[in-house]
């Protein structure tokens, strides 16, 4: 019975229960991941479940993501229906309440900000609108500045042991996010006024809300938007 | 202006200087610059007050603007009796079918008919099931899911109708109600999310085409990187390979372990063990004996069933938008121990009712890979077969007077299908499928089938189960 022994040997790691960290989270995107890391330091444990290279919209609910999602104490989501194809399957799959919808260890950015582009009527004659407004509100830098105040406080309020540490850097952070804020608006000076095109409508909040007329070749394959502003 | 003002006055004084002015006039004068200076004041201070109280208003009327934009948002899915309503999906779907074979001659020779609608569809056009899902959080501690079929025979069927638990802890999960068994891996996933325009056939010899449980169903998912769960379901065990027993307690259960995970940021990966036992009572099925009159076989014992499950999914850096494969499988083996009466009376009328051991060791197993070439269209190829193994009938072992040829659907035949299928699917929620198949279920005779089938999806995003 020995290859038993080695059989559980070898397959016991991948059955180790991870560190335990004061606070788990569950980032659904790598943006929030670097906030919440930024937020966080050393007292959380962080798990991105997308990476830049994929499209939020077309993830699955994989086995990976229910089983990070089960050991979490906190998820930061985008919300606006972003992750809506998977994250609701994540969270009733996941066996953990604590994530579930309108529990505190479920955080939507998207909830904190006034989204823009809110279309006026919502149809998917139009393709895969969000209802609830653009969701990639992670390209205005004052955005990420008012989701990292309302998240410091959500993580004191799931964590409360590290108070001190988690507003500290929330006002570290938020300096240094002043300084950096101010610094590219002087960098971006140059190019205000230009015209750009862009591949999807994510890049509305970058650009600012204020953008020209829609081109559309197909009213369903985002890739043929353009957005001139 | 002030400045200006000022200076007026004194160069005024200064030319003036010769001139000797009376003490009076000069007061008069000096009074005078003094109240021009404190009206300039005042103006000043006055002018900045209305620009503070100006700009104050400014960035109140950004915030109330900014909060007016999400209150409409908002006001939109807020207040009145819709507020609570279900999320709301109707599948639409349709099939125009081409078959050698006439669908209604169609068996799976050399297996106990499992009495779910596994046959092709008709043929010509065909309307396919109209499935309505509503969804819901009932309150923080339960949710709800009923999916309800309309037949285009114009009946009503419940797919499924269950409440699950969201507030258990320790990572389990409680459902109850009717819904898909988790055994295996498509079982649990709906019919117009398939890969293919029918189910394996494993599926369909050994479940029916997919098993839906009336019981409870408690889930655990350990709290470990890598997926591990385990389920066990309790139920009615009605269902093939059960029957509706008339008994109190359990009909049937089912135990399931799955385990899955990533490779990297490309592959990710499920497999699972699944068993099923059943006890059924009195199932019957319809055959024809070697006469032609009809006949009624039933059965009682226990039918145990085993199922080895795999997927294994691939994404250039776990983007599946443009291009993705898909490598699924099951391995199905189904032993069944009982008792089996042939009754010919309502026919032939030549045995009458006959019933001896009935023993059977049977598998089968079908693998299939889905590959989305470019954004849009996919290619897939199945291949299903099932083993005869061993079906050990006493009634014709022992002579008891019928023969195996008054058995003909469990005559010794290894069924197998090729099926090779094209879809285009313009968004999320449309679909359009083209599906060839040569079919040898039947003994003796090959069906080739030509499949077009439309599946749009109207209402709320469904899930993007793994």
């Amino acid at each position: 019975m020995n290859w038993l022994k080695y059989l559980l040997a070898a397959l016991l790691p991948a059955f180790a229960v991870p560190a335990v960290a004061a606070l788990n989270i569950f980032a659904c995107e790598p943006e929030w991941g670097a906030l919440a890391k930024e937020l966080g330091g050393d007292k959380t444990s962080i798990y991105v479940a997308t990476t830049a290279l994929q499209d939020p919209h077309r993830i699955e609910a994989r086995p990976s993501l229910i089983a990070r999602a089960r050991t979490a104490d906190l998820v930061v989501c985008t919300g606006a229906e972003l992750e809506i194809g998977w994250m609701p399957l994540v969270q009733t799959q996941s066996g953990n309440p604590k994530i579930q919808a309108g529990q505190p260890g479920y955080f939507e950015a998207a909830s904190q900000l006034a989204l823009i582009e809110i279309p006026q009527r919502v149809d998917r004659s139009m393709g895969d609108v969000h209802a609830a407004g653009n969701p990639h509100v992670h390209l205005d830098p004052s955005n990420i500045a008012k989701v990292a105040a309302a998240l410091a406080e959500r993580m004191v309020q799931l964590d409360p042991g590290e108070t001190v540490h988690y507003r500290a850097s929330a006002r570290a952070f938020l300096e240094r996010w002043q300084q950096a804020s101010a610094r590219w608006e002087k960098e971006g000076t140059p190019l205000k006024g230009m015209a750009i095109v862009v591949y999807h409508k994510n890049m509305s909040y970058l650009v600012g809300s204020a953008c020209g007329k829609w081109a559309r070749s197909s009213p369903s394959r985002d890739c043929r938007r353009r957005q001139r502003t | 202006m002030f400045k200006r003002n000022l200076t007026a006055a004194a160069v005024a004084l200064t030319l003036a200087g010769p001139v000797l002015a009376q003490d009076a006039d000069l007061a008069k004068i000096r009074e005078e610059i003094r109240q021009m200076k404190e009206a300039d004041e005042q103006r000043m201070q006055a002018l900045e007050k209305r620009l503070k109280e100006a700009e104050a208003k400014a960035g109140k009327a950004e915030q109330s603007a900014a909060k007016a934009e999400t209150a409409a948002a908002g006001s939109a899915s807020r207040g009145g009796e819709n507020a609570f309503n279900p999320a709301v999906s109707l599948i639409l779907q349709g099939t125009y079918a081409n078959t050698s074979q006439d669908p209604n001659t169609f068996q799976i020779t050399g297996f106990v008919p499992s009495g779910g609608e596994v046959g092709p569809p008709k043929r010509g056009f065909g309307l396919s099931e109209t499935e309505l899902t509503l969804s819901a959080n009932i309150d923080p501690y339960f949710r709800g899911v009923a999916t309800v079929a309309l037949t285009p025979e114009n009946e009503t069927e419940v797919e499924e109708a269950y409440f699950q638990t969201l507030a258990l802890s320790r990572g389990f999960t409680l459902k109850g109600g009717r819904f898909l068994s988790g055994i295996g891996y498509q079982n649990e996933i709906h019919q117009h999310a398939w890969d293919f325009q029918d189910a394996p056939l494993p599926y369909k010899a050994f479940l029916g085409g997919a098993l839906k449980q009336d019981g409870v169903q408690l889930r655990w998912v350990a709290p470990t990187p890598v997926f591990f769960e385990l389920g066990a379901e309790f139920s009615s065990g009605d269902q093939y390979p059960g029957s509706d027993r008339n008994k109190n307690g359990v009909g049937g259960s089912s135990i399931f372990g799955h385990i899955g995970g990533d490779i990297g940021p490309s592959y990710a990966w499920r497999t699972g063990l699944s068993y099923l036992k059943f006890s059924p009572l009195d199932r019957s099925y319809e055959d024809v004996d070697s006469l032609g009159g009809a006949v009624t076989n039933t059965f009682t014992g226990t039918s145990k069933l085993w199922i080895v499950d795999g997927v294994l999914k691939w994404a250039p850096n776990g983007n599946a938008s443009h291009t993705n494969f898909k490598l699924q499988g099951e391995y199905f083996r189904l032993q069944q121990d009982g008792n089996l009466t042939y009754d010919d009376t309502a026919g032939s009328a030549v045995f009458g009712s006959i019933a001896d051991s009935f023993n059977t060791d049977q598998s089968g197993w079908y693998a299939q890979g889905v590959w989305q070439f470019m954004p849009s269209w996919r290619v897939a190829y199945r291949y299903d077969t099932l083993r005869y193994g061993t079906v050990s009938n006493g009634i014709v072992n022992n002579a008891l007077g019928p023969t195996a040829a008054d058995f003909p659907v469990l005559a010794n035949h290894n069924p197998t299908r090729n099926t090779l299928m094209f879809d285009w699917n313009p968004s999320e929620f449309s679909r359009l499928r083209l599906q060839f198949a040569s079919d040898n279920s039947r003994i003796g005779a090959t069906d080739n089938q030509v499949f077009l089938q439309y599946i749009y999806s109207l209402g709320a995003h469904g899930a993007h189960k793994f």
